[in-house]
């Protein structure tokens, strides 16, 4: 307030920016440099400098393959998504009860976080494709497997990023059900409302803003994957981060950047929809947010 | 069936035998209770005796081991908690935070399918008993700890319950906000006179508001009565010592006769021919009163014994009261004494004598 404590501010800022600058530095090098760079280079702004166009762009949305690119790269981060969703609620539930091997189960059902989407591909490829464990399984029963690699609807896409997203989605919906108190849902279970109602109106409200995260970050990481669809999506159409990694096979860089401008822009917006909806939910629980 | 036709108001819970085992630990040892319509009973008790893991039982948050409980004459304790008729305010509120208050409120009533008038009835009523008229669009993180725990109350009110659970209600609450609103839930007893059953580890709080205590210990129920009855004539030396304050001596008993550690004689009730036996002397029940300076044969009391000398050791001074402490041989002993008496010094000789009549009663341990 008085002079004194005028100057101490601007020095202070001044030594918090230093401070920051490691974090900070290492963001802006290596998170909005090649950003920004791929944004100029989308836009013919490089070191070609043809000169500004949206024509890149304009491809996107213009060349068939490339819109149903989009299109199937938006289905194959929402279909596993919504199949995990499901399943890993259940499976969060399924921990809140005591059963034998529980503890087991607690630690083994976080493996595949660890292992790479590309493993997960061909885990699922050698178990579900035509000639693999299960079809010679389901041939034993005199039943025919069903074409489940590289078929036209992505069921070994859905099936590979389930696999790989399930464990990160029932950890986060495990704790975010945890973070309940228990009261709560007991006063509900005393005023009427049974297990079911209880979990539908309480527990899962409660549990969104964790719930939305899980959803997201796993459909961010879902749109984006390419090893997945690469081995065991159907061949035509292909998701765009396919398409980018042959254009970049082909050297047509400006393409490769706006390919890449288009998803980082969904997952952006994804992201920013999601701290809108968080921050109103958290204003509304209470949580005392970062932001002033 | 029943023998008796009691004119006594009817038995609204009745609990047979009910216990709780967490693996080897006993959280409550089998226990019987019953508490007739309209009454409020407490159950008050150390932290981790047991008492809320009744409520609980009760409730039926937490599966019993064993027992049965009878509500309003009916079976209950195989049915789960949504369809018990019990009501239970937490010591936590445990109000639904994404919901208002008036959500809160309906909420109970949308489960048990109370029909859109009945709902506003009640809600209107409970919102004017609980003054929560201003509130009811609020979200519950934007009232004080007051406001909450009166929406939690009166979320409990509008199901009009067979039984009300208090699970330590106020002991989150300031002190002067929690005298405030035991007044309150005592008036609110008084006028809709639900069967309540309320938790507390706090004595004043049991004393002032309930027809019965039961008081618990290590998950056993030791003894219940009212709370003057208790507070006057404990019959555990831990009640004794958990309602107020109070001097436990040992005293040799003959034939119902026993000597006070400053030779005054005293009938004991409660033991048979020659025992050693615990007594509680309430500090209220202590007179003391100066002996002259210096003056070290005996003193002379009013009653006329002869006493042995005491000196007073500590001083606490409350206002309304004073607190003493006296030494009479190896004996300590707390003394209390209005506080517009004459204020005595640390150091004063004074006459000490029990000023109660009739027989102290042998404590069991």
């Amino acid at each position: 307030m008085s002079g004194r404590h005028a100057a101490a501010p601007r020095t202070a800022g001044w030594v918090g920016a230093l401070c920051l600058l490691p974090g900070l530095g290492f963001l802006l090098l290596l998170f909005a440099a090649p950003l920004v760079w791929s944004l100029l280079g989308s836009l013919g702004l490089d070191e070609g400098w043809q000169g500004f166009t949206l024509a890149h762009y304009q491809a996107i949305f213009q060349r068939d393959a490339l819109l149903r690119g989009l299109a199937l790269s938006l289905y194959f981060g929402v279909a596993p998504v919504l199949v995990s969703l499901l399943l890993s609620v259940a499976v969060a539930l399924l921990l809140r009860r005591h059963f034998a091997g529980r503890a087991w189960f607690n630690g083994l059902y976080k493996l595949p976080m660890a292992v790479p989407g590309i493993i997960a591909a061909l885990v699922v490829m050698t178990l579900a494709e035509r000639g693999g464990f299960l079809d010679r399984v389901a041939a034993l029963l005199g039943l025919s497997w069903p074409r489940m690699i590289r078929d036209p609807w992505g069921i070994g896409v859905i099936l590979s990023s389930v696999w790989k997203q399930l464990p990160f989605m029932t950890l986060v919906i495990t704790g975010a059900l945890a973070a309940i108190p228990q009261d709560v849902a007991a006063a509900a279970r005393t005023l009427g409302a049974g297990r079911w109602t209880t979990l539908w109106r309480i527990e899962l409200p409660l549990a969104l803003p964790g719930i939305s995260a899980a959803v997201l970050l796993s459909f961010i990481g879902a749109m984006g994957s390419f090893a997945i669809p690469d081995l065991v999506g159907p061949a035509a159409p292909r998701p765009l981060a396919v398409h980018m990694f042959a254009e970049f096979g082909d050297g047509n860089l400006p393409l490769v950047y706006a390919i890449g401008m288009v998803l980082s822009a969904f997952s952006v917006t994804v992201l920013l929809a999601y701290y809108a909806m968080t921050a109103r939910t958290q204003r509304l629980l209470g949580h005392t947010g970062g932001a002033e | 069936m029943t023998t008796s036709p009691a004119p006594s108001p009817p038995i609204q819970l009745r609990v047979r035998q009910l216990c709780k085992q967490f693996g080897a630990t006993t959280a409550l040892a089998p226990t019987d209770l019953d508490i007739a319509c309209h009454e409020f009973v407490t159950l008050l008790g150390p932290s981790g005796c047991g008492k809320s893991s009744l409520l609980r039982l009760l409730a039926g948050i937490t599966p019993a081991s064993g027992g049965s409980i009878e509500l309003a004459g009916v079976r209950i304790d195989g049915l789960p908690p949504e369809q018990r008729d019990i009501a239970m305010v937490f010591q936590s509120y445990a109000l639904f935070p994404h919901l208002s208050v008036r959500q809160n409120l309906v909420f109970g009533l949308r489960m048990k399918r109370v029909d859109q008038a009945e709902q506003r009835r009640r809600i209107d009523h409970a919102t004017a008993i609980c003054k929560l008229d201003a509130l009811l669009a609020r979200m519950p993180r934007q009232l004080s700890g007051g406001q909450q725990q009166r929406v939690a109350l009166a979320r409990a009110i509008v199901m009009r319950p067979a039984l009300m659970l208090f699970d330590e209600p106020l002991s989150n609450l300031d002190a002067k906000l929690r005298d405030q609103l035991r007044d309150e839930l005592v008036q609110l007893h008084r006028s809709n006179g639900s069967t309540s059953l309320y938790v507390t580890h706090d004595q004043a709080e049991a004393m002032a508001m309930s027809d019965r205590i039961l008081v618990m210990n290590a998950g056993t129920v030791l003894e219940s009565g009212s709370p003057l009855a208790l507070y006057r004539a404990p019959r555990h030396a831990f009640t004794a010592r958990f309602l107020g304050q109070t001097n436990l001596l040992t005293l040799a008993v003959q034939d119902h006769q026993a000597q006070l550690p400053w030779g005054q004689g005293v009938a004991v009730d409660g033991v048979r021919g020659r025992a050693q036996v615990s007594v509680s002397l309430r500090p209220e029940d202590l007179q003391i009163s100066a002996t002259g300076r210096g003056d070290h044969s005996s003193g002379r009391s009013s009653e006329g014994h002869d006493s042995r000398p005491a000196r007073i050791t500590a001083v606490s001074f409350a206002g309304a009261q004073v607190h003493y402490t006296v030494q009479v041989g190896d004996t300590a002993l707390r003394v209390s004494r209005s506080g517009s008496a004459e204020l005595l010094a640390v150091g004063a000789a004074v006459v000490l004598w029990l000023a109660t009549p009739g027989p102290l009663q042998a404590l069991a341990p």
